[in-house]
């Protein structure tokens, strides 16, 4: 099961509000290369890995990821509460605006809503972990892309420690995919 | 019993976060590197200290889970601020 700790993962602050910014970075809470399609591909996968170094990494990494859709909920939150309407009429955010209100909804930055079309969840072991292997290098360009977006010095702290922490993923992963051919040269 | 007056303590809770993020990335090392005593000693130690920090924090500051034993009357859990409600850098 899961259990919430009351704090976040990372500071995670905004120095001015910007609901431009928030209507871009949108695509990491519910874009496909976002933090919750993350979060469940590697929830979803775990349960029929064949080997215990790769349910253990998909159970951490997946839930690592839920505390990243919590960062990037924060940001967003940050960046337009208590922005008045008159104002968010002249941004980017006023779709969302008109349809979520200053909530928070799981969307790319078009607002296409958040669909587990997004991700893959194989079996085949190697098949996921690759597919997992190319989701964070697409994570880290997204967050590359967003990066060339905005000056705030608070909210690039927070982009570079998650792109950081895609590049770790990808690490990990690489490594399960060794073990796991180690293991099918073993038993065939 | 009175309540006690308990406050966000920003300077404890960014310690406890940065013991927490430790010990994220010392379980994604160990779940791939099992028999690595090195980064196991490692994650024991910053482990403790961890506990720690949060049991005196949730003693005198307020919850950061749900199912400490020695909860605030009233029901001290939904006490605000939220994780996402503070400003780190005030
Ligand atoms: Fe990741």
């Amino acid at each position: 099961m899961w259990e919430y700790k009351k704090f976040l993962e990372f500071p995670a602050d905004v120095r001015r509000k910007d609901p431009d910014l928030a209507a871009l970075i949108a695509t990491q809470f519910g874009g496909p290369d976002g933090e919750l399609s993350a979060s469940l591909r590697y929830l979803s996968q775990m349960y029929t890995m064949p080997i215990p170094e790769a349910k253990a990494t998909l159970n951490s990494i997946g839930t690592e990821e839920l505390a990243h859709f919590e960062i990037i909920g924060t940001l967003l939150y940050k960046l337009v509460s208590g922005v008045p309407a008159d104002v968010i009429k002249q941004t980017r955010f006023a779709p969302h605006y008109a349809k979520w209100g200053r909530a928070n909804f799981p969307e790319d930055s078009s607002g296409n809503p958040f669909t587990s079309a997004f991700f893959a969840s194989h079996e085949d072991p190697i098949a996921s972990i690759t597919e997992n292997m190319a989701a964070e290098q697409k994570a880290r360009a997204v967050y590359e892309y967003l990066l060339d977006m905005t000056e705030d010095p608070a909210v690039i702290d927070t982009l570079a420690f998650l792109r950081e922490r895609e590049i770790v993923h990808f690490q990990r992963f690489g490594e399960v995919l060794d073990l796991l051919y180690d293991y099918q040269e073993k038993y065939p | 019993m009175a309540r006690k007056d308990y406050r966000l303590n920003l300077p404890l809770l960014m310690d406890i976060m940065a013991h927490n993020f430790v010990n994220v990335e010392t379980v994604l090392y160990l779940n791939t590197h099992p028999d690595c005593q090195e980064v196991l000693d490692l994650h024991n130690r910053n482990a403790e200290r961890y506990h720690r920090l949060i049991d005196e924090y949730q003693r005198n500051h307020g919850l950061l889970y749900s199912n400490y034993p020695d909860a605030g009357y009233p029901w001290n859990w939904i006490d605000e601020p939220w994780p996402w409600e503070i400003n780190y850098r005030s």
